[in-house]
């Protein structure tokens, strides 16, 4: 079994450091920003979920629905 | 004929320490308080990023320079010297050096979580410098289960 990495992602942007987080899915995202941010002097209040974040929530709801 | 530029960046506020150890983490080598070549002179500078930085980070490479040279003033204002011809070059540097500036903030944040078995890996390519800090790998995550199809925030 190929296990997959999971962690964040910090890359230098010209608009200052942008973090993603890595092989997460829905809440488990902010699981780990909540607790990495604030460790790097960052507001995990100030993150804004990609379209992904909301696809993945959505599909979850329906696979309950189902 | 060449010029060589010396621009006063107006809105950044850098601290040499904190760009050293973001190079540092990015697996970069610059230079502290070295020569460097300029069209038909040396130049020198606090910081000179080599141009196999630059190659390594997927910009043209230099004309008539083997460097870009970043002064750092006790205000922490910087200026960056560059020849003309790099202008690409020298704004890719200008637009980033905030945000190293602050990735060298986080220096002994990361070093820590380095030492807890995190593995900070840079990735750097086509003009993009990222650090990927991986959580210690275990059978389960203390964040959850392991996505399938890959996660985004």
């Amino acid at each position: 079994m190929v296990s997959r990495r999971q962690g964040i992602k910090i890359s230098v942007t010209a608009q200052g450091l942008t973090v993603e987080a890595q092989g997460y899915q829905g809440k488990a995202c902010e699981a780990i920003l909540n607790d990495l941010l604030p460790r790097l002097g960052m507001n995990p209040a100030e993150a804004e979920p990609k379209a992904e974040y909301w696809q993945q929530e959505q599909s979850q709801q329906q696979n309950l629905n189902q | 004929m060449s010029k060589t530029l010396t621009k006063k960046l107006a809105d950044v506020h850098i601290e040499a320490p904190n760009l050293q150890k973001a190079f540092d983490l990015l697996g970069l080598a610059v230079k502290q308080d070295a020569q460097f070549q300029l069209y038909g002179r040396r130049g020198k500078a606090d910081l000179v990023i080599p141009a196999e930085i630059i190659r390594k980070l997927g910009l043209d490479p230099l004309k008539f320079s083997d460097g870009i040279g970043i002064d750092i003033h006790p205000d922490g204002s910087a200026a960056l010297i560059y020849d003309h011809y790099n202008q690409r070059q020298a704004t890719f540097l200008e637009e980033a050096l905030g945000a190293l500036n602050e990735l060298g903030r986080q220096a002994d944040q990361l070093r820590q979580l380095q030492a807890e078995g995190y593995l900070i890996e840079p990735a750097i390519k086509e003009g993009q410098l990222a650090l990927n800090v991986w959580a210690p790998e275990a059978g389960t995550s203390a964040w959850g289960e392991q996505a399938p199809g890959g996660g985004a925030w």
